[in-house]
Parts: structure tokens; C-alpha cells; sequence
């Protein structure tokens, strides 16, 4: 039976998944949509709620995201979607740490070439919670796979509790991280700074048609999806102080928070890196 | 059934040929060989009954007849337009149906991914429903909270309730329900074939046990772990070996939780449609 808007397979699990589109029933045409789209509106049900609901898109998360700026298919174009960034020539590299007072911690590699193009090239999360002492190789063995030759030239930055000591053992993230070889520099934590920063590397452009930030889809999965919407306003429903249902401007801790937060110190130390020194103009352009 | 009584029990042989007493607690001297000699016994009315309480028009496990039931029978309430009608005769309704009957008899678990104010939650019901009247079944349907599950059983309830009133030339046997439909929470709808059809949330904790006819998981993609329900429905509706068991099918929207996503094996509704090209 063949109906538009309405399709059924297999899938390899053996599940039948059924997909039904609006456009399946006739009397939902562009007329009907404009009615919908305005009544809604006026229920809280936006342009981003219509898109996942209505049109069945996966890519766009519940609630406010933190990064607005983000336009996916220009900071992650299509050729970058299943395919890492390419180690360019004469690139400084930075390594964001999201590490101090946490079992969750994070990492993100970013190259910034001489053209001021900043690339997220790779994120390394744990599979499970993890203290340093097994994040810490993990990252090393990450970077030798990425950067064989160069890994040994990445400047780290962290968060600034790397250097609290851990009440256990008197030990800090940043003293561990020394263990395996790496120099942590504790960044700014400030939120606006970081803000400011994220912004700046996702608005700014190097010429019309290249944006200043590019990352890697394959290299960096749950950033991709923080930026897409995941990593989003925390909502406050209970606050006396905010206001039931108000959205309050602190980012949810949530599962992708720690990769946005070691991008974020990758980012400030970037941006101090590009206003300190006269870059080439033009990076890498996108296809 | 021989009754013999003495004078503080009675007795009574299940078969005359079993030497086996089941004694009672208590005096039954005059009522039980009163019940007894109307030949009235509980388990054989049971088990002679027809579990199918619909008209022969409704009564095939088929597709067409799935189809029949919902456009002619189901009535769905649209609280905004303030409209009662039936499920419409259309072709993606007849195409669901089609889909679900089939995935049913073949206990093929079942995700739909689908749009709002389709009219698909309304028509599932009537489909459990119509399944739940063909035989003695129990089935399950869980949402986010208790509101929203509840507010799926008193769609059950109304749209029941809007069939006795308006086609009373079916003499269908009333339904009962417990917890209150005033406030749209019943937590059971009982069918006079012994189905029952009721609720849980995923606050509610894992549902223990086997033999569920079918779950239905609404809303699948919103919830925090949907493959640990995914994964707990298929694991009650199993069956015992060498028989087809229970089967389950997950109704929702679009979300990029890949949780939920890897339950559909990380294919896209949009690609499906080829609204993806």
C-alpha cells in the first residue's frame, strides 16, 4: 500500500519501524501548517519544536540551547560529518581539559592553523565514570593515534580546580596529569569568559564563506550534539528566587556538559592565541 | 461433582473417579448442593464462553476488519475543536492499521515514529481495544506519568462509552473500569471477556512478571532510559518456548535521545519517508 508521508521496513533488529508524516494525511497542506505553526506559537510550541515533532527531525533537542550561533551545516559540513579533520601544517594544538573535582572528565583537541581557523578535531570521553589516573593515559593514547608526531607539542589547558588537592589522597588532577606527561594550565572558569569565547569562535567569520570554527562529526560526537542542542539552558520549575518554568542563564549539567566545558578553556586559550599573533588570512576552507 | 457432608465440613469430589477431598472450612451444608444441582461450575463456564465480544463484522483478526472497527466504531474526542468523531477513513489510518494488525499476529515488536494530531494514539487504542475484545487478553500501556498513561485508558473508557450510546444495535456488554474517569485517571478497563487493559509510568519501577498479551510504550523517545523499557516489555511479553508470547509496540516523536535512538537501530523516520534526501 503506498501512501505519501507514511513508509514501514525492517530494520536489522528485526523491529518494524512505521514512520508517519503530517504530509500522509491530504487535508494537511501548506495552509493547515501556517494555521498550526500560529496557534502553537502562542502555546510555547516554536519553530525548534515544530521541527523535531512535526518533521520528524532527529538532530534538534528539547529546550534552549546554550549556543545559538551554532548552524550545524556550516560548522560541520557535510564532508566533515563521518570524517576527521586533517592534521594541517605548521597548526598549533590545544588540549581543553574538563578535569578537576570530577569522575566525569573530558577532553578536547583543537587545531589552530596559521590561516586562525580553529578545528575541533577530537573529544575523548570515559565509557564510565573515571578518575584521573585512567583518564589521563586514555587521553595519551588518544593523541598518539591522532597527532604521532606532534603530540608532544599540544599546550593543555584546564579547568581551574585541576589544582585542588583531592581529600583522599592529597593528590591534585593537575599533579596526576604531570604523571603521564601532561603540563595542565588552569583557565579562567568564568562563565561569561568562556561564553563569550564559544560565541565569538561560532559567529565570527574568516572570510564570507569560511567560518572561523569547523569540527569533525566523527571526531567529535557529543560536542556536535551539545552544540545542536543538547547542552542547552538549565530550566528552573521549583526556584522561588527565578520563577516557576523560568529558563535561568546556567548551562544543565547533563551528560553534555564536561566536553562543552573542555572546549570552552580549548577556545579561551585559542582566542588568546589569535589576538596575540598576526595569523595568515584564509584557513581551511569548507566544501 | 459428588457431594457427602458430615457434621462440621462438607466434602466433595472434583471427578467422581478422584479420590482427592477438598475440604471446606465451614458449613456449606445448603447452598452448595443448591448451586450444585443448577450444574452451575465456574471454571467450565470459563472455559465454554466465546472471549470474542464483537459482531461479526468486527470480529476477524484481520487488517480490514481492524480498519472497519476503528472508522466505524472509534470515536476520538478532540478537546480543543470540541468535535467528537470517528477515526477517519483515510489512507495512512488504513495503512496503520495494516501495519499494526500484521506486526500483531506476527509478534513482531513494532516502533512508530510519527507526527502530532495524527490521531495515531486514538487509533492505537481502538486497535488494543478491538484485540482485547477478540480474545482474553491483558495489555499494558505506559507513558511518561501517571496523568499521561491514565489519560490513555479514559480515551479507552470514552471512546467505549461514545460506541454503547451510539450503536446500540451491537448489544455490547458494558466494560468496567477502576480508579475515577472523572478526573480522567482509571488505572484498569476490564472487558466482560476477562481482558484487562491498564497502566504504569516511568516513574512506576520496572512491571515485574510475564504473560502480557502486549505493552505499548507511548512516548518511548522522551523517556530516561528508553531502552531499559524497551528491553523490560520484550522481556515480559515473552513467551514460554515454542509459543509466539506477547508482543510490543512503541509510539512516538522525533527525538535526538540516542538511547532511543539505538533502539530503532539508528535509522531516521525522515530517511525513511525520503524527506532526507
Amino acid at each position: 500500500m503506498e501512501v505519501p508521508g507514511f513508509a514501514a521496513q525492517t530494520i536489522k533488529n528485526g523491529t518494524r519501524h512505521v514512520a508517519i508524516h503530517y504530509s500522509a494525511d491530504e487535508e494537511k497542506g501548506p495552509e493547515w501548517v501556517a494555521i498550526m505553526k500560529s496557534r502553537l506559537a502562542t502555546e510555547g510550541f516554536g519553530e525548534r519544536d515544530w521541527q523535531r515533532e512535526m518533521e520528524l527531525r532527529e538532530d534538534i533537542y528539547n529546550g534552549e540551547p546554550v549556543f545559538a550561533d551554532y548552524v550545524d551545516h556550516l560548522h560541520c559540513p557535510k564532508p566533515l560529518h563521518d570524517a576527521p579533520i586533517p592534521v594541517i601544517k605548521h597548526s598549533q594544538y590545544i588540549g581543553g581539559w574538563d578535569c578537576g573535582q570530577t569522575l566525569h572528565p573530558a577532553f578536547v583537541l583543537m587545531q589552530v592553523t596559521r590561516g586562525g581557523q580553529l578545528h575541533a578535531m577530537l573529544e575523548v570521553l570515559p565509557p564510565a565514570p573515571e578518575a584521573m589516573e585512567a583518564f589521563a593515559p586514555r587521553v595519551n593514547q588518544a593523541l598518539m593515534e591522532v597527532l604521532p608526531t606532534l603530540w608532544d607539542t599540544v599546550e593543555h589547558v584546564a579547568d581551574a580546580t585541576v589544582i585542588n588537592k583531592s581529600g583522599t589522597d592529597g593528590r591534585s588532577a593537575q599533579q596526576e596529569a604531570a604523571r603521564h606527561g601532561f603540563r595542565l594550565v588552569p583557565a579562567s572558569n568564568a562563565w561569561q569568559r568562556r561564553y563569550s569565547a564559544v560565541t565569538w569562535s561560532l559567529a565570527d567569520r574568516i572570510d564570507e564563506d569560511t567560518p572561523r570554527l569547523l569540527l569533525s562529526g566523527q571526531g567529535c560526537l557529543v560536542l556536535r550534539a551539545g552544540f545542536q542542542g543538547a547542552y542547552k539552558w538549565e530550566q528552573s520549575s521549583t526556584s522561588d528566587q527565578v520563577g516557576p518554568g523560568r529558563v535561568i542563564r546556567m548551562p544543565l549539567k547533563n551528560g553534555y556538559s564536561h566536553v562543552q566545558d573542555a572546549f570552552q578553556y580549548a577556545v579561551l586559550r585559542a582566542r588568546q592565541i589569535l589576538e596575540s599573533v598576526p595569523f595568515e588570512v584564509g584557513g581551511l576552507k569548507r566544501n | 461433582m459428588s457431594l457427602s457432608s458430615n457434621s462440621s465440613n462438607l466434602r466433595y469430589r472434583t471427578k467422581p473417579e478422584s479420590d482427592r477431598l477438598i475440604e471446606f472450612p465451614f458449613e456449606l451444608k445448603f447452598t452448595i448442593p443448591r448451586i450444585a444441582a443448577t450444574g452451575f461450575n465456574f471454571g467450565e463456564q470459563v472455559k465454554a464462553a466465546d472471549p470474542n465480544l464483537w459482531p461479526d463484522r468486527y470480529s476477524d483478526e484481520t487488517p480490514e476488519c481492524a480498519f472497519r472497527w476503528l472508522t466505524e466504531c472509534w470515536h476520538t474526542n478532540d478537546e480543543a475543536a470540541r468535535r467528537i468523531e470517528l477515526v477517519p477513513p483515510k489512507s495512512f489510518i488504513e495503512a496503520f492499521a495494516y501495519e499494526w494488525v500484521g506486526c500483531f499476529k506476527r509478534r513482531q515488536p513494532m516502533i512508530v515514529e510519527k507526527s502530532r494530531r495524527m490521531v495515531i494514539s486514538w487509533a492505537a487504542r481502538g486497535l488494543e481495544t478491538w484485540v482485547c475484545g477478540l480474545q482474553r487478553a491483558e495489555w499494558l500501556i505506559v507513558d511518561q506519568t501517571h496523568a499521561n498513561a491514565a489519560e490513555h485508558l479514559w480515551r479507552i473508557h470514552f471512546a467505549l462509552t461514545e460506541l454503547y450510546d451510539r450503536r446500540p444495535e451491537l448489544k455490547l456488554v458494558r466494560h468496567n473500569h477502576r480508579g475515577s474517569v472523572l478526573t480522567k485517571e482509571p488505572t484498569h478497563v476490564l472487558l466482560p471477556n476477562g481482558s484487562v487493559i491498564t497502566q504504569l509510568h516511568q516513574e512506576a519501577g520496572a512491571s515485574q512478571g510475564k504473560g502480557k498479551t502486549g505493552i505499548t510504550l507511548e512516548e518511548i523517545s522522551k523517556y530516561r532510559a528508553p531502552s531499559a523499557f524497551w528491553n523490560q516489555a520484550t522481556l515480559v511479553t515473552m513467551g514460554p518456548g515454542g509459543q509466539p508470547g506477547g508482543w510490543v509496540c512503541g509510539i512516538a516523536n522525533a527525538d535526538p535521545d540516542p538511547d532511543w535512538r539505538a533502539i530503532k537501530g539508528m535509522e531516521s523516520g525522515r530517511k525513511l519517508l525520503g524527506l532526507d534526501v
